[in-house]
This record gives C-alpha cells, structure tokens and sequence, in this order.
C-alpha cells in the first residue's frame, strides 16, 4: 500500500494513500471537530463542520471526505477556519429551537457539546425556523423535524445498516425536511421501530416514546402491584448511563435501583428466556424431525419479526410461533406469578425494561393478551430507566448489589447470552444438542457462533447429522442472508437473527454512543456473567422446571401453545 | 411537377411552437394544397433560429427570405403571393428596430451579422428529425474519421489541441477531461451529457438538442470511442418534451443505420445511447448530483474527489459533458483543431452560445465567436435596450454569475476576462438590465432562485442562502440595518468557500457582484430607505409635485383606491395611507408630476 | 452495419436536395401575374426538369421579374460569381436548351 506523508497543524503524519484527512488527524491525536460523520455510516461530506484548511486550495475541505495527498499542508485552526466553522454551525443553531433547557437531550447533544466546543455565544441571524408536526404515531420512536439538523445519519442508518428506508430527505434548500414516505406517520410506514435511527441522532429529533411517566403513575398508585422484567443487555450497558466503564455489569445495582424506584418485584427476562429455549428448542426439533418449514428462524427479535412481516412475508412460516422473552414473561406474570401469589392479575402492572424500542411496540400488538389482559403494561428502554433513576435521585454508580425475587428471577448462562448475536443460537444448541445427543455436552462454548460478523454459518453436527445454522445481525445482513436462501444459494437448518447491529447489546434502547467499540465490551460483560452462572443449559433451569410441572405441561403442549406462542401477518409498507 | 422547387423551413423551437407554429404550418399546408403547389414546394420544421422573440420563423428557399411573427392568418398571402407569384411579402418581413428597414436575408438581419454558429450551425438549416439531413451536412463524418482512421489516443489529443473548455460554466478544458477518463482504470465506463440546463432563462442546450439532436448523438460516440465507454446516457430535463422527442428520434435513427450499437462502421467498436429524464432540480446540472440522480437516488451532489472520470455512474469511470461542449466536437474532429483555434481567444478558442433576455431589443439565442465585447452583443447583436433607456448593467453565468456595469460594457466575452471581471462565463445566459432595475433586487432575485433550488444537503448552502435572503428581503422592505452589508459579505464568503458543490460555492455571487459594482445602491436602501431605481414598493412613496400638476384629474380617475383627491384646475394630492404604490398614476400623468 | 462508402453515398445524395437551401447558381423564372399568364409556369416545370436529369448545380427559382410584358416569359441566370444572362421571350422548347448550354457553366451537382 502507498504511503502518504503529510503534515496536520505543522505535525508530521504518514498513512496510507486513501486516508482521510479527518482519518489521518485522529492517528496524531488532532481533534476536528464533527457532526454528519459516524464511523459506522457511508460517508456525506454534508454539514461542513470538519472544514479543514489545504495549502493551495482556495476552498476549505470537508476533512471527513477528503483523501489525503503527499506532501499536503493541512490547517485545522488558521483563522478562515475558525470563522468558517462557527458560522456553519451558527447557521444550523438558528434554525433550531434551542430549548435545551427541557429536551431530552440536555446534557448529551452533540449539537450542544459541539456550541460549547467551538464557544458559540451569539446567533444573528433571526429569520423563521422550521414549525412542523411531532410525529408520536409510533408507539416506539417519536419524530420531531424541529430539533432536526438534517445531518441525515437516521436516513444512512434505516437505509444501510437496516435495509428499512423508513425515513429520507425530502424537499429542497431551506424546506429539506427528513421525513417519511408520503409524509405518512412512522407507524404507518415500513419503520420496524428498532431505533437505530436514534442512537445515531446527535440530538432530540429522534427519540424514544417516553413511558417513564406511565411507570411512575402505577408505582405511585397504591392499588397496583407492579413487577418488572430487566432484560439481558440491560445489564451490560445501564453503567454507562452513570459514567461507569463500558462493559461494566450492573446486574445488582439494577435490581437495587428497581427495588428502591418502587416496583413490587424484580424479576429477569432471562427467566423467560430459558423458557424460550424449551419451546423454540422443541419447535425445532420437530421441525427438523418432519422437515417442515426449514430453516426455522428465531422470533426473540420484534424488529427482525416486524422486518419480516414487512419485506419477506413469504418466509414467515419458517419463523418460529414463539413469543420472545419479554411477551412469554408478560404472559406468565398475570398468570402463573398471580396465581402463585394470589393477586388479582387485573391489579397487575407490568413493565419491562429493554435494550430495545421494537418492545414498545411489540408489547402493543393487538394479539399480545393472552393473559386475558394486556400481557406487558409498558416497556421502558435502558436509557429510560436511566433517567428514573436520576429522577429519583439514586446514586447508581455506588449502590450495594441485589438479587432478584424468585421463582422468575432465576436464569441460566443460556438466557444471559441472548443479549448478544449468536447468543440464542447458542443457548438453543446446548439444549437441542443434549435432548438429541442424549449425552451431556463436553463444551458449552460455541465458538463457531460467536463474533461480530454480520452474517455467519456453521455446520453443526448433532445427534450425528450435520446442522446448518447461521446467524445474522442488523437487518441489512438478515436481508442478505434471506436473499441468497431465496435465490437457492444456501440451505439452513436454523438461523438466528437480531434486528441490531451486534444483537440487543446494540439496541435502539440502549446508552448512547457513536463508539463502535462499545457493543463488544457489554457483549464480553454478557458472556463473562454466563461464565460465572452455576447453570448454563436452560433446561437445567430449576424455576423453568417447576414452572412445567406445575403450570404449563409439556413443552409445545396444549396449555404452552395457548400462552406462549403467537403468530404473523404479512403487512403493507405503505 | 412533381419536382421540389422550394424548402419552407418553419421553426418548430419551442420558443415558435409556444408562439402558434403548429397552427400557422397546419394553414400552410393547406394553403400549398389549395394552389396546387404542395407536389413542387415542402414544407421542413426546424430546430431553433434563435431569433426568438420574432417568432414564428418562416424561411423560404431557395431566396433565403426570413418572415417573422408569421400568424396563420398571413399563410394565405406568403402562398399566393411568394410561394406562387414570387413576390416577396413586405410586411412580414424583419424591420430594424430603429431604421424601421425591412430585410428580407437572413445574413443582412443585424442580429445575425456578428454570430458565427459552430455549435448551432445546423439549427434552423435541417430537419432535426431527419438523420439524412444531418448526414447531408457532413454528419456522421468526424465519428466515421474517429473510428476508421484514429486510435482512441489521437482524438483525444485533438481535442485537447484545439483548446475546447467545457460549455457548461466551469470551463475545464475537455480534451483533459477525457484524458482523465481514458486512463482511468476500469471495464466499464460511460459517457454522460449533460442536458440538465437550469439556468432561468437558458436555452442554449435545449435549442441545440432541438435543432440539431445527431450533433450530440455523434459527439457521444466519439467521445466512448475515445475513452472506451460502451454506453451514454443523456441526462435531460423532462420540461424539454420536444427536445426529448427529437433525440428519441435521433438515437433511433442512428440505430438503424448502424451508426449506433455493435461494430461501428466496422470498426469493432460498440457504442449505444440512453436517455435519462430529470425532474427538473437545478442542483442535477451539478455533475455529481446528475450522476446520482441517474443512479436513481435523490439528485445530491457528492464529495470530490473521486471526480467523476475516475469514479462516476455506479462508481465507474465517468465522462460528462455539457451538450453544446459536444456539439463543438465533430467540427473538431472533421476540420481540425486548427480550424476551431481560429475563432476566438488564445484561451477560449471557439464560439459561445448565449441566450439574450431582459431589458434588451432582440431576445433570442446568439452564438458568438469568444472575444467579442458584452457591447457588440449587447447593442449590435441584441439591439440596445427598448425605449432608450440607460443601461446598467450585464449579468452572465445565470444564478451563480455577477453583474457588469456599464464601465464594463469592453469586456470581451471569454473565461478569462469575465472571471477577472468579477462575473463568470456560466452556462450562457445573459440577462440585460437597464436603469429601471433595482441592483438589490436584482440580487434578491437569484438568491430566492438558488436558496429555492439548494439540494439541502450541506448547511452553508441550505441554512445559509436562507439567511441571505432574509437580509435582502429586509433590506428591499426597508427594514435594513446598519451590519447587514457586512453581515451579507461575512455569509458570502463561509458559503462560498465551504459548500459542498458549486451550486452553494457560487451561490453568493450575485450579491457580491452586485455589492461591488452597486453598492451605493444597497447603502441608499438601507440608510436612506430609497430605492434609487423605484422597484423596492415598500421604499416608495408616491407624491404630486403641486408646481408641476396642472389638475387635469387624470390621475384620480385612474387610482384604484380613490387614494387621490384635488379640485379641477388645482394641483392634487395623495392620501399616502390608502395609495398602495401600483403606479397606474405615475403612467397616466401627462405632465410627469408625480414622484416615487 | 453501415460502411463510410454507404454513409457518404447518402450524404451526396441529399445534399442535392438541399442545394435548395444554399444555392450556387440560380436560374430565375419570372413568374408574376403576365409570367405565369405567358407559361412562366410550364418554362419552370421544364427548366426543373432538364437540371434533375442533368443532375445540374443549380436551381430554379420562381421571381416576380419587372420586365416588359411583350419580353415574357423571361428567364435570368444569376451564377455563383454574379454573372446574369436574361432570355426574354422563353418557351417551353427554349428553356431546354438553355439549361443545356449553362450546363458547362454551372457543373453538376455532385462536384457542388
């Protein structure tokens, strides 16, 4: 590869020809400042923010698109610069409302950092601003144009790394709005509600349906009994909400926090995630012993299941009947917990707290009660929970450790690792494995299933027959891997997909971030916790155990058909 | 007879189609069939004259006599009297605006006698719909020279010899354009032309592809054999339907005679051509954005570099022209780059095509040889400005040119001496203003245009434009402040210099032009809340001069709103309160007594 | 596939036909009310006539020529370098000739 030697701000840099400028500062250590740049999305060059000075040239460049050349004299803070920039960012802040004081991105804007930054204390120019509707038809993401600086991460987002294109840029010039097909309501567009849309919007203009206040009423109201689920990923990223290192594990101080915010009791999703694996573990086994409706795809992802509903109606009878955790949890909580603590279920409130913003939506699902009431109240994501528990006043970082309340509390290694791509797959395998090999597993670790790769394939072999499985994460990847199923290239067995990038570690609920790196640390805090599980195989869970016993029979029994699984429809995009 | 005698050639532009050639054609038949002559006389549309403003245009072989303004009601006497007894008709016949002189040859039309048409040199000669025309006149001849006698390398060194820069406003000299193309590194490439004119008032590619759509179908050939590209697309806006038609026609025709897909003139070479409809966005003509839009994205400029030779159309080598850049090429190819060197500058070989609006005798299209001073244009070509009124001043390059002055008129039309100037060559327009034009305004104007016409994508252009428009909106209602001179120039200068493509570098330009040459005029505004050429209604204030009003009364019974009072015989006066400032008084008064 | 020798043979063909637009030599029929009342109309459709089989550079305009009515119908050449010949009192016969003497003069039209 070409070397290229250049200088940034009079020090010297080598890098490799292809660079960018923006690229080749960051190896010294140079600090350009950035707004419609994020290292995960095809690169736009639109907001001007990272101009650069380049001897010779009579314009300034966009550092985040320009490719560095030998011999290049680069300036990031001569004078024309300095004005430059903060006139283009004078110019975005006139035509926002700066009503930070009550946005819910006070305090971590990056249209905020970034006027702090480059000391922004005027505007001058005092002409219209923007005036356009909230859109709130979503039950997971609000849309607010105002706040929008058209930086067009969202678009990039939904169109590359989603394979949705829910939202684009429409109208011209000053009218350039980010908005949806015929300026419908997201709800009533091809949006799945996995909210990638908003952990890379660098402010308010996308956020999630706040239910905070929801919560608040039914702890607040003495007649409610109110329990809450925590799901795996939330665990591995709350932390970062109180300035801890990412990937560190807060599992106990969740349940702490939760228990001093109010709610009855503290159960865990994991719970129903082992629950999940019995019922999906023993679809598949039928499934594959009938060879009917392969490869069965998992279903734990309510923006792969929207995604699908969506895009690929012809595959939904390969995608299992199983509810996901968070729906089989919500199911039992206003039966077989109000049964077993004789409460009334319709006193019960449930809420659970998710990684993600296709909860929201999917916990509104018309079919969604089969308690006989609605199965889960309300969802809230990681980063409200966050705010809950700032509201609250709680000193998170320093709070002692807590365990969950039993019987639905109690989880195995193998619902830990659904947090993470690869993380059912492999919880499915150590089950699916067990019943059919009839021998214990030497090695719980699938290493073939783990990693980041968007798309990933292994042959299994179980029972002596060769298994093909892949795993997909983020939807463009899922939309690939179907593709080249429909187009006869590949043949599966089983498949795993996540509607996120990295799986649930990544959702559209969890802290924000523009850092790449922080989905492999909470995906290593998940993976360290099921190391330090004394159970690691879902049908060794002893609550899960009980809970068939007791409750629901067989697995994919009559009574488990009824309250655990569900169905699909093919639905319009338009 | 049986035998043609004579060619009526009618103009069938779009500029003579929205003036009623169609019906005035449909009477001409007739009329020919009525005095039994249709068998011995036919009758040719044509693509533009260029003489727009005096359409419909009816030429009549082989006298070569031009009729203008030729309404379906004036066929019958052209029959009868030329076509059969071959007596000239006077009356239709192009008069001198001041001489009042009717000329009946085309050559001898003023308008006509300092262009030398290159680019347009077949417009308004042939029928553009019939390819054997356009072979007639040496077509097809520089592709055939092109790929039966040169390698790839030697027409593009011709190119590059006869010093041709790009049509489009940039001026980038095509031959290195090319070049850049031929060396880049790929198995596919294209040649795109770009035919997404945009300018208001602009018209130069539309006539061209009008009037003469094999040029550009040849040109594009060449220039694949030249860079090897297979494929070319020509981008073009869906408003020019009648241009899209001819060059349906022309692609079609040159397909059946083989002059366009496989083994061109048995030469191996392959070469075929598309068409792709713009919808109209002014930023398309950005040939980034253009690329992106065929692509079938929304039409956003991209970052260069990668320049579009090296990585374009689906991330391939990519060579865009403008259409007049290719219309230049055959007469290059076949005649010789010496030939072409011989008209216009050392640095601007060749000729410009521009189109004359505004406050200007003859609109139309001109094509000069470059050099030629704004004043030859100006008064020679175009006539002088109507009602001998001053002139003030020239804009060229459209929405992303400048202003010229009357001090300015010498300037000799080429890249170099616009751009040294202040203003730009751009694409051609030329828009003519007198004293009755309010230079704000004027800036106003096309900054509403290129704010309006802002892909959006970039803050400076988007967000910025915004701005500037507001201040010169303020300044026009009379609301300018102290600052906002400075505030207009600051503005200027981040958006030109950070915009993401030359529609936002450019952008400014107006407003700089106009602060450097009229700035008095923006500081009487401001200070003075006065719009010296009395076109800003919110800075006028209409009033009678009692020493000059003899209290005739006209003036009361014209005012719409009774704003006007006074006795006969007795100066009168106007309510300021109810005078909405229309001006009908100003225009009725006999004696001049009322002022602005 | 078309060949150079087949695009330059339509080329010379219908650049006769628009030798109409950019005449060299004229041969200009009088053709006002006492012309055409003389036969100015047949003298054409013959002089037409002659030029096609002859292939001639030269074409045949019809002019409202002030000529005294006795000398009608008149012809006038008018050559590529301004040369005029006037032919009074043409007839159909006549004209033929007359093309064929000019024929020298003007060339044909596939040298034009």
């Amino acid at each position: 590869m070409e070397r290229i030697k250049l200088t940034i701000d009079n020090k010297p840099v080598e890098v490799e020809a292809g660079t960018t400028i923006l690229e080749a500062a960051q190896k010294i250590g140079v600090h350009i400042p950035t707004l419609c740049y994020h290292p995960e999305l095809r690169l736009e060059g639109a907001c001007r923010i990272c101009v650069v000075e380049v001897e010779g040239l009579r314009n300034l460049v966009a550092s985040c698109v320009y490719p560095v050349a030998d011999n290049m004299v680069v300036k990031t803070n001569s004078e024309s610069v300095r004005r430059a920039r903060k006139t283009v960012l004078e110019l975005l802040i006139a035509n926002h409302p700066m009503d930070c004081l009550v946005c819910s991105r006070h305090g971590e804007c990056e249209l905020q950092d970034l006027s702090r930054q480059l000391g922004i204390r005027q505007v001058r120019f005092t002409g219209g601003k923007r005036d356009m509707a909230v859109d709130e038809s979503s039950h997971s993401i609000v849309r607010d144009p105002n706040k929008c600086v058209l930086c067009g991460r969202c678009v990039r987002v939904c169109a590359e790394t989603q394979a949705v294109s829910a939202i684009g840029v429409a109208n011209r010039g000053s009218s350039s709005i980010v908005t949806t097909p015929f300026n419908k309501g997201l709800a009533d567009g091809p949006c799945v509600g996995c909210g990638q849309c908003i952990n890379v919007c660098p402010v308010a203009a996308l956020r999630e349906k706040d239910d905070t206040e929801r919560v608040w009423g039914a702890l607040h109201d003495p007649q409610a009994h109110v329990v809450v689920q925590v799901a795996p990923a939330v665990r591995a990223a709350l932390g970062e909400e109180f300035g801890m290192r990412p990937g560190s594990l807060v599992t106990g101080k969740t349940v702490t926090a939760l228990r001093q915010l109010g709610f009855d009791q503290i159960f865990d999703t994991q719970f129903a995630a082992d629950l999940t694996i019995i019922e999906e573990g023993h679809e598949f086994i039928h499934r594959l012993k009938n060879n009917v409706n392969l490869p069965l795809i998992t279903s734990c992802s309510p923006g792969w299941v929207g995604y699908c509903e969506r895009f690929y109606p012809e595959m939904l009878p390969h995608v299992s009947t199983c509810k996901s955790p968070q729906q089989m949890f919500g199911v039992l909580a206003k039966t077989y917990y109000a049964e077993r603590a004789n409460i009334n279920p319709a006193n019960i409130f449930s809420v659970s707290v998710m990684p993600c913003t296709a909860k929201k939506s999917e916990a509104a699902r018309e079919e969604m009660q089969s308690s006989g009431y609605r199965d889960v109240d309300a969802v809230i994501t990681t980063r409200e929970l966050a705010s809950m528990i700032r509201e609250a006043g709680i000193d998170f970082a320093n709070l002692p450790d807590s365990e969950f309340e039993l019987p639905m509390g109690m989880s195995t290694g193998a619902g830990t690792i659904f947090g993470v791509t690869g993380g059912v797959m492999e919880a499915a395998l150590r089950t699916v494995a067990e019943i059919l090999d009839g021998e214990e597993l030497p090695s719980l670790e699938f290493q073939q299933v783990r990693g980041f790769a968007g798309v990933r394939e292994a042959t299994i072999r179980i029972a002596g027959q060769p298994v093909r499985i892949a795993i997909a994460n983020g939807l463009a990847h899922a939309k690939r891997l179907l593709d080249s199923i429909k187009a006869g290239e590949a043949e599966y067995h089983f498949i795993e997909i996540m509607g996120c990038p990295g799986g649930c570690i990544g959702g559209g609920g969890q802290p924000l971030s523009t850092d790449p790196e922080i989905r492999m640390h909470r995906a290593a805090a998940l993976y360290r916790q099921d190391m330090l599980k004394k159970v690691r195989k879902s049908h060794e869970n002893p609550a899960v155990k009980e809970l068939y016993r007791s409750f629901l029979g067989e697995p994919n029994g009559e009574k488990a058909h009824q309250l655990l699984h569900t169905h699909y429809q093919a639905r319009s995009r338009y | 007879m049986g035998l043609i005698r004579s060619h009526v050639l009618v103009c069938a532009g779009t500029g003579c189609v929205s003036s009623g050639c169609k019906m005035m054609q449909e009477a001409m038949q007739q009329a020919l069939e009525r005095h039994g002559l249709s068998s011995e006389i036919k009758v040719v549309e044509t693509g533009c004259f260029g003489f727009c403003k005096e359409g419909p245009i009816v030429m009549v072989y082989p006298e070569g006599t031009f009729y203008c303004q030729v309404k379906p009601e004036d066929v019958e006497e052209l029959v009868s009297e030329h076509l059969l007894k071959g007596r000239i008709v006077e009356r239709l016949l192009y008069k001198e605006p001041v001489s009042e002189r009717a000329i009946s040859l085309f050559n001898d039309i003023g308008f006509y006698q300092k262009q030398q048409r290159v680019a347009l040199r077949n417009c308004g000669k042939i029928n553009p719909e019939s390819i054997e025309e356009y072979i007639a006149r040496d077509g097809y001849q520089a592709l055939a020279k092109a790929v039966t006698q040169m390698t790839p390398t030697q027409v593009i060194e011709m190119v590059s010899e006869s010093g041709l820069r790009g049509r489009g406003g940039g001026g980038f000299p095509a031959g290195r354009k090319w070049e850049f193309a031929r060396v880049a590194q790929g198995d596919i490439k294209y040649v795109v032309c770009n035919a997404d004119e945009g300018d208001p008032g602009a018209f130069m590619d539309r006539s061209i592809l009008e009037g003469d759509p094999h040029s550009v179908v040849e040109a594009m050939a060449i220039a694949g054999y030249a860079i090897g590209a297979k494929q070319g697309y020509v981008y073009v806006r869906a408003e020019y339907p009648i241009a899209v038609e001819r060059l349906s026609i022309a692609i079609k025709q040159a397909r059946e005679l083989g002059l366009l897909g496989k083994n061109i003139f048995g030469s191996g070479f392959d070469f075929d051509l598309g068409i792709r409809l713009g919808a109209g966005a002014f930023v398309c003509g950005e040939e980034t954005a253009l690329l992106t839009s065929i692509e079938g994205h929304r039409g956003t400029p991209r970052p260069r570099p990668p320049y579009p030779a090296v990585k374009g159309l689906w991330g391939k080598p990519t060579l865009i022209n403008n259409v007049e850049t290719f219309a230049n090429i055959p007469v290059i190819i076949l005649h010789g780059p010496a030939k072409f060197k011989s008209i216009g500058t050392d640095t601007s070989p060749g000729t410009k095509v521009f189109a004359l609006a505004g406050n200007i005798n003859n609109t139309g299209l001109v094509e000069v040889p470059m050099g030629t001073t704004l004043r030859e244009i100006v008064y020679d070509i175009g006539g002088g400005i109507p009602g001998g009124k001053a002139f003030k001043a020239c804009q060229t390059g459209g929405p992303s040119g400048g202003c010229l002055p009357a001090e300015l008129l010498d300037t000799p039309v080429d890249y170099d001496s616009l751009t040294a100037a202040g203003s730009m060559m751009g694409s051609g327009g030329l828009i003519v203003m007198d004293e009755d034009n309010c230079m704000v305004d004027v800036a106003r104007f096309f900054l509403e245009f290129t704010q309006d016409e802002s892909c959006g994508k970039c803050v400076p252009c988007r967000e910025g434009t915004k701005r500037m428009l507001e201040i010169l909106e303020r300044i026009t209602n009379g609301e300018g402040v102290a600052g906002d001179i400075e505030l207009l120039e600051e503005l200027a200068e981040v958006i030109s210099r950070t915009s993401l493509c030359g529609l936002g570098q450019t952008a400014p330009n107006p407003v700089l032009a106009t602060l450097k040459f009229f700035r008095d005029e923006y500081e009487a505004h401001i200070y003075e809340k006065r719009c010296p050429a009395g076109v800003c209604q919110a800075l006028l204030s209409y009033a009678i001069v009692a020493e000059k009003c003899k209290g005739c009364g006209l003036c009361k019974k014209v005012c719409p709103v009774d704003a006007i009072s006074g006795d006969l015989r007795q100066p009168h006066t106007i309510d300021k309160d109810k005078c909405i400032k229309c001006g009908a008084c100003v225009a009725k008064c006999p004696f001049k007594a009322i002022s602005r | 596939m078309m060949t150079v020798a087949q695009l330059n043979s339509i080329r010379d063909r219908v650049r006769k036909e628009l030798l109409i637009r950019e005449p060299h030599n004229r041969l200009v029929v009088g053709v006002g009310t006492v012309g055409i009342a003389a036969g100015a109309r047949e003298i054409m459709a013959a002089a037409m006539e002659v030029v096609n089989t002859l292939g001639l550079d030269m074409v045949v305009v019809g002019e409202d020529l002030s000529v005294p009515a006795e000398q009608m119908p008149v012809v006038r050449f008018i050559g590529a370098d301004g040369e005029e010949i006037t032919f009074t009192s043409v007839t159909a016969s006549k004209i033929r000739e007359i093309v064929k003497d000019l024929a020298d003069k003007v060339g044909t039209a596939e040298n034009a």
